[in-house]
C-alpha cells in the first residue's frame, strides 16, 4: 500500500493537507491578526502611550517655556512657542543646586555601597544554618520591619551618635533595611547545598564560600538590592531636614523641595514678605522634576537586565 | 535545619517585643497632669502691664499716611537713607538662628557674600538655619526633643505652647515690659495688638513677626476684564455679584468667573463675625450664626451655576493666581498682602489691570465689614540657656526689625547697591545674585511693620481694612484649639465642600456644628472665654 501523495503548491481539495493551506498564518500559536484587527490594536497602543508620553513631554515642554508662556497657558505647556532657559538658570545660579548635587551624588554612592555590603553580609549570615544567634538576630530583623520607632527617638539615637549636621546621618540609620535583608537572606537559602558542601569539602572558608559563590550568584538581587537603596537614598530629604542644619550639606531634593512646596504652604500671607522675589513657576517646578530624575534615568538602563530577574528572587520557588 | 520565615515566626517576634512598646506608652499617656486647661495669650490683668509701651518709629516719613491699621506707603525708594543703629548690636560670639524660610534657600556663608557683610554689620557670625514652611513644623518638635533650640527660635506649632514657653524661651519682661522697650526702638516701633500673641501667663516670651491689617481678604477683580463687558464698579449686592459672574463666565471660552469658591466673602456680606463674635461679655462661634446656612445655600447657588473654575475645588492657592493673571478667571478671593504678586505674575500682559473689592451687604444695603486678618504672624523666642546673652540677642532682633528708610532696612531687603541690587525708576529691584543670597528668611527672626509700595494697593487696602472686624480671641491661647482645631477645622470644611458641590444638603451644616461643638468647639470656646475673662479689653 503506498503513501499518500501531497502535492505541493496546490491550492484545492479537502484533506487535512488542503484544510492546512486554508488555515490562517499563526504567530507565536495564536492566529496572526487582519487588518482591521492590526488598525483597532495600534490606535489602542497608541493612546496608552500617549497617556504616559504626553504628560513627560508636558513636564520637558514646560520646564523649557518661559514663565510668561507657562502662566498664559494656565500652567501646561505642550509645545513651546521658544526655549527658555530661565527656570534652569534660576536654579542653577548661586551654586546651591551644584552643592546640593554633589552632596546627593556622595551620599548616594557611598550609603549604597555601604548598603550593599552590610545587607549582603547580613543576609547571607542569616541564611546560615549554625551560625551564632542566628535566630535571634533574624527576630531582630523581623521585628524592626513591624515597628517604626518614630520620627524622635530616631532623632535622639542620631544626636547621641554625634551625627547631627553631618553627612554620615544621612547614610548610617538608613543603611540597612529589615526587607532588602529578608529578600537577599531568601536568594541565599535557595543556593543549593551540594554545591556550598562540596566547596567546604574541598577546603573553602566561609568568607570563600561567600566571596567565590555567593557573591558572583547574587548579582542580579544586588543590582535589585542596591537600585532601591539608591533611589532610595537620591530621594530621601525628610532625614537632613531633621539632622543637618547647615545648608551647604543639604541634599538636592530638599534644596529643591524649598523651590516647590512654600508658595503653597505659605500661602498668600507671605507674599508680601517675600514681594521683591518672583514665587516659584510652574516651569520652574517641572526644571526641578527633570533635574532631580535625570541620574535616575541614566542609570537604570544599566541595571534593567537584573531588575526583572532580580525583583522575582524568591516570589517563585523550586 | 533552615529558619524559614513563616506566619508564625513574625507573629511571635512581633508579639514578644510589642508588648512592652505598646503597653509603656500607653500607661504614661493616661496622665493629664501637666495638660493646661487654656493658655492666657493676653496675660490676664497683669498682661495690660507687661506689654510694651508702642513708640511709632518717625525717622523716615512716607508718601501715604495709613490709618486704621492701613501700613504706610512709600510710592518710591527712600533716597536719603537714615542710620539706624551707631554699633554692630552683636558681642563677637556666634549668634544661632533657626527660623521659616519662604524662598528658596540662599548659599552657604562661604559662598555668601551678603551673609559675610551681614556678619561684619552684625558684629557677630550668623549661625542661620532656616526651613521651609511646612518642614519647619516637622523639624521644630525634634529641636525641642533634643534640647537642640538655637539661641533666636521661631516658635512652631506645638502642644502645650505656654509650658514650652516657660520651659525653653526666655521671660523678656524684664528687658520689654512698658517702658523698657524704649532700649529697643525699633522693636518698640511694632503695634501693640501684634504683641499679645506673644506674652503667655503674663510674660513676654518672644518678638511678634507683625502683619497689621494685610493679611485681611478681599475680592481680586480683573477690571480690564470686567470693563470688557460694560462692568466699571464692584457688587453692591448679593444678586449683582451674581448677575456679574454670569456674565464673566464662559465656559466654552474656558472662561470662568471665580477662581474659587467665594463662601466667606457671602459670609461677610451677610455679617457673619469673624470667627468669634462677643455677646455681652461672652464668646460665640461664627459657626453657629443664624446666617451661616444662608451663607451656604447662596455660595452653593454660584457653585451649581458653573460660575466657580471647575478645578477649583481640587486645586491649590497658585491655581487660584494663575488663573487669575492668565485671564482664565476674573476675579479670586486672596489676602491683600497677595497684591504685589499678581502683577509679576501677569508680566507680559500689557492690559492687566486689577482692583479689589470689599464685601457689600448681601441685600444690598450698603458695605458690610471685611473680616481683619491676623495682626501677628509668628513669635520668634530667644533660648532660655541664652539668658546671659539676652541684651545682646535683644539687640540683635532690634537690628532685623530696622524699619523701612534705614539703612539697615535697605541692607537686609536689597544687599549691597550695585551687587545686590540696582534703584531703577524709583524702584529696589534684586539681581540675580541678590535674588540667590539675600533671600535668608531674616524676617521671621525680627521684622518692621510692613510697609506698602503701590498707591493703587493703599487705596483698596484703606476701602476695606479700617472698617474690618478683628476676631476678639486673636490673640488668645487654648490648649484644645492647637492639639484639636486643626482636625475640627478640615472636617468642618469637607462639609463645606461637600455642601457647596451638592453632595449633601445645606440642612447638614447644623450637624456638622454640632459634631464641631461636642468634638472640641465647646472646649476651645470656654477656654478662650476663661482667658478672654482675665484679659483686659483692647
Amino acid at each position: 500500500m503506498s503513501a499518500p501523495v501531497t502535492r505541493v503548491g496546490s491550492q484545492s481539495g479537502t484533506g487535512r493537507a488542503a484544510r492546512r493551506r486554508r488555515r490562517p498564518p499563526m504567530v507565536d500559536g495564536v492566529p496572526a491578526p487582519g487588518p482591521v484587527e492590526s488598525i483597532l490594536k495600534g490606535i489602542f497602543l497608541v493612546i496608552v502611550c500617549a497617556l504616559v508620553v504626553v504628560p513627560f513631554m508636558g513636564i520637558i515642554s514646560t520646564s523649557l517655556a518661559s514663565p510668561e508662556e507657562v502662566v498664559a497657558a494656565g500652567g501646561f505647556v505642550l509645545i513651546p512657542t521658544s526655549i527658555d532657559l530661565s527656570a534652569y538658570r534660576s536654579i542653577l545660579s548661586g551654586g546651591v543646586v551644584t552643592q546640593a548635587l554633589l552632596v546627593s551624588a556622595f551620599v548616594t554612592g557611598v550609603g549604597t555601597l555601604i548598603s550593599l555590603v552590610l545587607t549582603g553580609l547580613l543576609g547571607w549570615a542569616l541564611s546560615r544554618r549554625g551560625t551564632v544567634g542566628n535566630k535571634p538576630m533574624l527576630m531582630l530583623v523581623l521585628v524592626s520591619l513591624l515597628f517604626n520607632p518614630g520620627m524622635i527617638p530616631s532623632y535622639l539615637v542620631v544626636q547621641q551618635l554625634g551625627l547631627l549636621n553631618s553627612l554620615w546621618a544621612l547614610i548610617i540609620p538608613t543603611s540597612v533595611s529589615a526587607f532588602n535583608v529578608i529578600v537577599v537572606r531568601s536568594f541565599f537559602t535557595e543556593l543549593p547545598g551540594e554545591l556550598l558542601e562540596s566547596a567546604t569539602i574541598d577546603g573553602a572558608s566561609e568568607w570563600q564560600l561567600f566571596r567565590h559563590i555567593g557573591l558572583p550568584l547574587s548579582k542580579a538581587v544586588l543590582a535589585v538590592i542596591g537600585l532601591f537603596y539608591g533611589v532610595g537614598y537620591w530621594n530621601s530629604f525628610f532625614t537632613a531636614l531633621l539632622y543637618i542644619n547647615d545648608t551647604n550639606k543639604w541634599p538636592l531634593q530638599l534644596v529643591l523641595r524649598t523651590y516647590v512646596i512654600n508658595d503653597v504652604a505659605m500661602g498668600s500671607q507671605e507674599l508680601a514678605a517675600s514681594a521683591e522675589a518672583l514665587p516659584p513657576q510652574t516651569s520652574i517646578q517641572m526644571a526641578i522634576l527633570m533635574i532631580s530624575i535625570i541620574p535616575i534615568l541614566i542609570v537604570y538602563p544599566f541595571l534593567q537586565r537584573y531588575f526583572a530577574k532580580g525583583v522575582l528572587t524568591g516570589a517563585v520557588k523550586g | 535545619m533552615t529558619v524559614h520565615i513563616t506566619r508564625r515566626t513574625m507573629l511571635r517576634a512581633g508579639l514578644a517585643a510589642g508588648g512592652a512598646a505598646v503597653v509603656a506608652p500607653l500607661v504614661s499617656s493616661c496622665s493629664n497632669e501637666g495638660r493646661g486647661v487654656g493658655g492666657d495669650g493676653s496675660g490676664g490683668a497683669a498682661g495690660a502691664a507687661v506689654l510694651p509701651t508702642y513708640i511709632p518709629y518717625e525717622g523716615v516719613q512716607p508718601d501715604l499716611d495709613g490709618t486704621g491699621g492701613v501700613a504706610d506707603a512709600y510710592l518710591t525708594e527712600v533716597t536719603s537713607l537714615v542710620k539706624g543703629t551707631d554699633t554692630p548690636p552683636g558681642d563677637g560670639q556666634p549668634i544661632s538662628t533657626a527660623t521659616f524660610i519662604s524662598t528658596p534657600i540662599p548659599p552657604g556663608v562661604s559662598q555668601n557674600q551678603f551673609w559675610q557683610e551681614l556678619n561684619q554689620r552684625l558684629g557677630s557670625p550668623l549661625e542661620h538655619a532656616p526651613s521651609t514652611f511646612g518642614d519647619y513644623e516637622q523639624k521644630f518638635p525634634t529641636m525641642v526633643a533634643g534640647d537642640q533650640l538655637p539661641d533666636i527660635w521661631t516658635v512652631g506649632t506645638a502642644p502645650q505652647r505656654p509650658a514650652l514657653l516657660e520651659a525653653k524661651a526666655l521671660d523678656l519682661t524684664q528687658y520689654l515690659a512698658g517702658d523698657a522697650i524704649a532700649a529697643y526702638p525699633f522693636l518698640a516701633n511694632i503695634p501693640t495688638e501684634s504683641w499679645g500673641a506673644a506674652v503667655f501667663n503674663g510674660k513676654i516670651f518672644g518678638i511678634p513677626t507683625p502683619r497689621g491689617g494685610i493679611s485681611t481678604s478681599a475680592l481680586y477683580a480683573r477690571d480690564d476684564l470686567l470693563a470688557k463687558k460694560g462692568i466699571t464698579s464692584g457688587p453692591t449686592s448679593f444678586e449683582e455679584l451674581f448677575d456679574i459672574c454670569a456674565e464673566m463666565t464662559a465656559p466654552g471660552s474656558n472662561t470662568w468667573a471665580l477662581s474659587s469658591q467665594p463662601l466667606n466673602f457671602v459670609r461677610q456680606m451677610l455679617g457673619v463675625p469673624n470667627t468669634w463674635q462677643l455677646v455681652d461679655g461672652r464668646l460665640i462661634s461664627a459657626l453657629e450664626h443664624p446666617a451661616q446656612k444662608e451663607a451656604l445655600e447662596a455660595t452653593r447657588r454660584l457653585v451649581e451655576a458653573g460660575y466657580v473654575h471647575p478645578d477649583a475645588f481640587a486645586s491649590e492657592s497658585q491655581n487660584y493666581k494663575a488663573w487669575f493673571a492668565n485671564g482664565t478667571t476674573s476675579m479670586a478671593l486672596d489676602t491683600l498682602s497677595a497684591w504685589p504678586g499678581f502683577p509679576e505674575l501677569a508680566a507680559g500682559q500689557e492690559e492687566f489691570s486689577m482692583t479689589t473689592y470689599g464685601p457689600p451687604k448681601f441685600d444690598g444695603s450698603g458695605q458690610s465689614a471685611a473680616w481683619l486678618g491676623n495682626p501677628t504672624f509668628s513669635i520668634t523666642a530667644i533660648n532660655v540657656k541664652a539668658g546671659d546673652r539676652a541684651e545682646t540677642l535683644l539687640k540683635v532682633m532690634n537690628y532685623f526689625a530696622s524699619p523701612y528708610g534705614t539703612e539697615e532696612q535697605r541692607f537686609l531687603r536689597g544687599g549691597t547697591e550695585g551687587v545686590h541690587h540696582t534703584i531703577t525708576d524709583g524702584k529696589l529691584v534684586l539681581t540675580d545674585l541678590g535674588i540667590a543670597e539675600t533671600r535668608m528668611g531674616l524676617q521671621y527672626i525680627a521684622e518692621a511693620p510692613t510697609v506698602l509700595k503701590d498707591r493703587a494697593q493703599f487705596d483698596a487696602q484703606m476701602a476695606v481694612i479700617p472698617t474690618a472686624v478683628p476676631n476678639p480671641a486673636v490673640s488668645l491661647y487654648s490648649e484644645t484649639d492647637s492639639r484639636k482645631g486643626g482636625q475640627l477645622f478640615v472636617d468642618l470644611e469637607n462639609l463645606e465642600g461637600d455642601i457647596l458641590q451638592g453632595r449633601r444638603p445645606v440642612s447638614d451644616w447644623d450637624q456638622g456644628v454640632a459634631s464641631w461643638k461636642s468634638g472640641g468647639g465647646d472646649a476651645i470656646r470656654d477656654e478662650f472665654q476663661q482667658a478672654l475673662d482675665t484679659a483686659p479689653p483692647r
